[in-house]
């Protein structure tokens, strides 16, 4: 069946924070994935949120080059 | 066999992520090493190279010729002149992977790819061989995108989808693996020995293996007996409605053969270019889940 899912928090002793970033990147994906299914927004509004979520936590060294 | 305490050490620290400022500090530089160093010199690439850096240094020779200013002058002016051209087409060669559309050509063809998934959504109408199909086709998709991603070339990424058997918490299945992968596929292991069984149990957060060896020595063996020829590996754990509370089903694993392939942006690239994909991975395993529970509903 498989196990069930213990929610980790940031304030959690076993948090990652680059995990944690991870899944709400997901989850934002998923909310965008979900609007323009509902026709909420147009592709290129789709595409352009998108983008933006894969940038946001670009670090110096990524955006310089 | 179960885990060395050196090597549990190691897996607490990567499940919280408890690292300092040193290690930080090499990792970064391991991520700069495996993702930007050449690894290979291509000769009309380097003679490229060296007859536009010796066009553009050779003026203080030809000076020196004419006799205008001395050897030892011209000789300076000349390597620096090399070392300053060289530094400019060193970034000019960065700046070209920026300058690129792939990016939003990516985000596009997987907005289109989510119309396309909506457009076939057909719940409760595959059997268990469509299903298989429709499954193993999502990996393969993942492995192209996570190709294109990580900048890796074909056949050094693996796709696989891990899945708890039957309603055991303990032991663990590799049950699809990417189309043209040859790896092992439905030997039942015990769950403690996979890092992905980890993540499930952690809060069911998408993880990061950058290096396997950074484990230790011991922890390069694959649960499955295959050769463990990767290196990186990024764990995507599938949650499943099981009545009122959320279950963990299992994962999704993309492993490299490079170290750092997952490192820095890739890792948020992945999971927000990839989320159809892995979300119709999630949905064919809940149907599967269903029918399954529909079939033991009608038999009783």
């Amino acid at each position: 069946m498989g196990v069930a899912v213990k929610e980790q928090h940031p304030s959690s002793e076993r948090f990652s924070k680059h995990s944690y970033r991870l899944k709400q990147l997901n989850e934002e994906a998923a909310k965008v994935r979900q609007m323009h299914e509902r026709g909420e927004i147009t592709s290129q509004e789709a595409s352009k949120r998108l983008s933006e979520l894969k940038k946001r936590h670009r670090t110096f060294f990524d955006r310089f080059f | 066999m179960a885990r060395s305490k050196k090597i549990q050490k190691r897996v607490h620290s990567w499940i919280e992520d408890d690292y300092g400022l040193p290690w930080k500090v090499v990792r970064w530089s391991k991520g700069v090493y495996y993702n930007r160093a050449p690894t290979t010199l291509r000769f009309y690439g380097l003679l490229h190279w060296l007859t536009k850096t010796g066009m553009a240094s050779s003026a203080p020779l030809v000076a020196w010729v004419y006799g205008s200013i001395s050897g030892l002058l011209a000789t300076g002016v000349a390597g620096a002149i090399f070392v300053g051209h060289s530094t400019v087409s060193f970034f000019d060669g960065l700046s070209k992977e920026k300058a690129s559309q792939s990016d939003d050509n990516q985000t596009d063809i997987v907005v289109r790819f989510g119309d396309l998934l909506v457009a076939h959504k057909v719940k409760g109408t595959l059997n268990d061989i469509e299903r298989d199909d429709a499954i193993r086709a999502c990996l393969g998709v993942l492995e192209v995108f996570s190709r294109q991603i990580t900048k890796t070339r074909s056949g050094d990424i693996s796709v696989s989808l891990v899945l708890y058997s039957g309603s055991s918490q303990g032991r663990m299945k590799v049950r699809y693996r990417n189309p043209g992968n040859t790896r092992p596929v439905n030997r039942e292991v015990d769950a403690d020995k996979m890092l992905g069984h980890t993540a499930c149990v952690n809060g069911a957060l998408p993880r990061v293996v950058h290096d396997l060896r950074e484990f230790g020595k011991g922890s390069i063996t694959s649960p499955t007996q295959s050769k463990a020829d990767y290196r990186s590996i990024f764990f995507f754990p599938l949650t499943v409605d099981s009545g009122d509370e959320k279950v963990v089903r299992g994962f999704v694993s993309i492993d490299c053969k490079r170290p750092y392939a997952f490192y820095g942006n890739r890792s948020s690239s992945i999971v927000v270019t990839c989320e159809p994909i892995l979300n119709h991975i999630g949905e064919l395993i809940q149907e599967a889940r269903n029918g399954r529970g529909r079939q033991r509903t009608a038999s009783k």
